[in-house]
């Protein structure tokens, strides 16, 4: 079977610095692959050179067969763009905004008529149709710029860290949304930085980190690949950072890494390790708020394979 | 092309939906237009053509010289445009230009006629600060004639030296007094090709604001990108020259139909004359075209819509002032008339100039020719510019 998505050894450079030093990945029908990593990691640089909107220096991209670059009209008919930051008209409706983007892909008439209907129910805004999208809320326009990527069926729909700076409550309509697509057929390559949306929706994920894809695979064989290790998160007050160099001589633990105030500890067994742990904390003057223990999951390998945490 | 209609026709959409299109592009320059015209009509009008002027004349010579001027100015009374009332004094004068019922007054003062040649002596203009252009006449009427008395004077002075004799002296005076004189007032409205002085105003606030509306189409390349739809066009298979094509047709649409309505409009509302539709229409598409190309380049340079929209008003307020789209600049010696000349606006007027007078669009040639180079030195620094964006 032909995948919708190859990615072959893609570079890209910004004069010296190298957002993407050689990424490869490829997406099956119907399957959702998600590329997790930090800020700053490279994702919306691959996205931009997957959707044709930047050329890369080195290796290829083919959609559904056909070679993408800025170019290519044929291979960009093939994907539904959703970017990261929205890309709607503010002073359109929602059904003016899909009609004009619906248009731009050659449909029209009633196929068209009724497939803004379709996508606007699937992202729950169907009661809200011809309402500027400029009286949405945030989290009600970040849904009409999906369904703006989902208007024209397209075999591989493109997804930029959807859900930034979205509120709970939208986002979970979000998620929803995306997560009935792969049952209709279609392909989602999904950024995101949030574990939980990558394991909720994904059920690949690449893990990128400073323009590489260090692993990849199914969520079951990426926690696999780093044992059964426990990650330990720690909320605390006081110099974090050296708290966490102090933690990785501690035996038992794998590696440490502290960001926005909390220590996230991976260790062997978090049952037995857990007291040295928190001696350690005490012993640094640090003050610790509060204590979670976790089983193995994505972001614990990220911190195993990077050494960082994943909203560093 | 169908993707170009469907931006195009989404942008004009906007543009509708965004009222401020129909202030700039007819609302404000109806509106100054009519300002203008109703309190510097008198100034921009420079054509004669409308003109009139009321003088007075006071003879306190009751000589010859005295009634060779009244002679003069029964000739201006006989016109359509003048009008010439005897007052029996400068005070009584002066009272009719206190109460505006003259534009200025010629008081020949006791004794003109003796003195004339023999010693200093003038004829008076008093002139009517509420009516410059009727003072400036009368002065320069008052100036030809003085010229023309001065000629006979030394016509008879030098005969008389050379050994004439005295009884050939009415027979000189004669002679000189009816060679052509030196300065002719002609009729105004053939000889002057100008538009009036409302449909001045309404053609200067036109191309000035053209340069105005022209942006609310270029303007929508730096909108694309503010609203991230740019990258959401480019995703959909739409070409970069596409979307630039379709914000420089609206700016084209928007800059043909403000011109149009404003210029039918004058013509209906003003009584405009524009002259002949086709030279005209040729002008307006030209003006349009060089609006449009010049605010690209700034869409092309610029980062964000505020600071494109700021430098677009810059280079808009400039042309348009040394243009000659709020008083007449072009036409004169001076260096800001020859500075003017490197505006399409400059050009613009001078070419509707042309056609007041009648006439086809042969009589505008040159103009369209050097708005036609503007547009063009402008379109391809604009697409030097856009090149090196899609390049970056």
């Amino acid at each position: 079977m032909t995948n919708v998505l190859d990615v072959d050894g893609l570079k890209r450079s910004f004069d010296d610095l190298v957002a993407v030093g050689g990424v490869s990945f490829s997406i099956e029908p119907g399957e959702a692959y998600g590329l997790l990593g930090p800020n700053g990691a490279g994702k919306t640089t691959t996205i931009s050179m997957v959707a044709g909107l930047l050329e890369s220096d080195a290796g290829s991209v083919s959609v559904a067969g056909k070679l993408m670059t800025t170019k290519s009209s044929d291979a960009k008919r093939a994907i539904g763009l959703v970017p990261q930051d929205l890309a709607i008209y503010p002073d359109l409706t929602a059904a003016e905004n899909l009609k004009f983007f619906g248009s731009l892909y050659g449909m029209r008439g009633a196929s068209l008529n009724e497939r803004i209907m379709t996508v606007l129910e699937m992202v729950g805004l169907s009661d809200r149709a011809d309402d500027r999208s400029d009286e949405y809320s945030g989290g009600m326009k970040r849904r009409l710029n999906i369904a703006v990527g989902l208007l024209h069926e397209p075999q591989l729909l493109i997804l930029d860290e959807p859900t930034v700076g979205v509120d709970p409550q939208s986002r979970n309509a979000i998620l929803e949304s995306v997560e009935g697509l792969s049952s209709r057929g279609m392909s989602v390559l999904y950024t995101t930085h949030y574990m939980e949306e990558a394991e909720r929706l994904c059920d690949r994920v690449g893990i990128i980190d400073n323009g590489l894809l260090v692993a990849e695979g199914t969520r079951r064989s990426l926690v696999d690949s780093i044992g059964q290790d426990d990650t330990v998160h720690v909320t605390a007050t006081g110099n974090l950072h050296h708290v966490a160099e102090l933690l990785r001589a501690v035996e038992g633990v794998v590696t440490a890494a502290e960001a926005h105030g909390v220590v996230s500890v991976v260790v062997d067994r978090a049952a037995i390790r857990l007291p040295s742990i928190l001696a350690t904390f005490t012993e640094a003057g640090v003050s610790v708020v509060a204590v979670e223990v976790s089983e193995p999951n994505l972001e614990a390998v990220f911190l195993h394979l990077t050494g960082k945490a994943l909203r560093d | 092309m169908r993707q170009m209609f469907l931006i195009a026709g989404k942008d004009l959409r906007l543009r509708l939906r965004d009222r401020s299109v129909f202030i700039i592009g007819l609302a404000a320059p109806a509106l100054l237009a009519l300002i203008f015209t109703f309190a510097f009509g008198d100034a921009l009008d420079l054509s004669g053509g409308g003109f009139s002027a009321t003088y007075g004349f006071v003879d306190l010579d009751g000589g010859d010289a005295g009634a060779a001027l009244a002679d003069v100015l029964e000739g201006l009374d006989s016109s359509d445009q003048f009008e010439v009332t005897d007052f029996p004094s400068a005070s009584a004068a002066e009272a009719a230009i206190e109460d505006d019922e003259i534009s200025a007054a010629f008081v020949v003062p006791a004794g003109f006629s003796e003195l004339v040649g023999v010693q200093d002596t003038a004829i008076e203009v008093i002139g009517n600060v509420d009516a410059p252009t009727g003072s400036a006449i009368a002065a320069a009427i008052a100036e030809a004639y003085a010229v023309n008395v001065e000629r006979v004077s030394l016509t008879v002075g030098a005969s008389v030296a050379a050994g004439a004799s005295p009884d050939s002296i009415p027979a000189l005076v004669q002679a000189a007094s009816t060679q052509p004189p030196l300065t002719h007032l002609g009729d105004l409205n053939t000889v002057v090709r100008q538009m009036d002085g409302p449909t001045y105003a309404m053609a200067g606030m036109a191309v000035f604001f053209l340069f105005f509306t022209v942006q609310f189409g270029v303007a929508g390349l730096l909108e694309e990108r503010r609203f991230g739809t740019w990258d959401r066009l480019m995703s959909a298979g739409v070409s970069k020259g596409t979307v630039i094509a379709a914000k420089a047709f609206v700016s084209f649409v928007l800059g043909i139909v403000s011109m149009a309505v404003l210029m039918l409009g004058a013509a209906v509302g003003l009584g405009a004359n524009w002259g002949d539709p086709l030279a005209v229409s040729a002008l307006v598409v030209m003006g349009v075209l060089a609006a449009t190309a010049v605010m690209s380049v700034v869409a092309a340079l610029a980062k964000t819509v505020e600071g494109a929209g700021n430098v677009q008003s810059i280079i808009a307020v400039t042309l348009g002032l040394l243009g000659g789209t709020f008083v007449p600049v072009a036409g004169g010696e001076g260096i800001l008339a020859k500075l003017s000349l490197l505006t399409p606006h400059a050009w613009f007027m001078r070419g509707l100039n042309d056609l007041a007078g009648g006439g086809s669009i042969s009589l505008v040639v040159p103009s369209l020719l050097a708005i036609g180079a503007f547009a063009l030195a402008a379109t391809l620094v604009a697409l030097w510019a856009f090149t090196r964006e899609v390049a970056a």
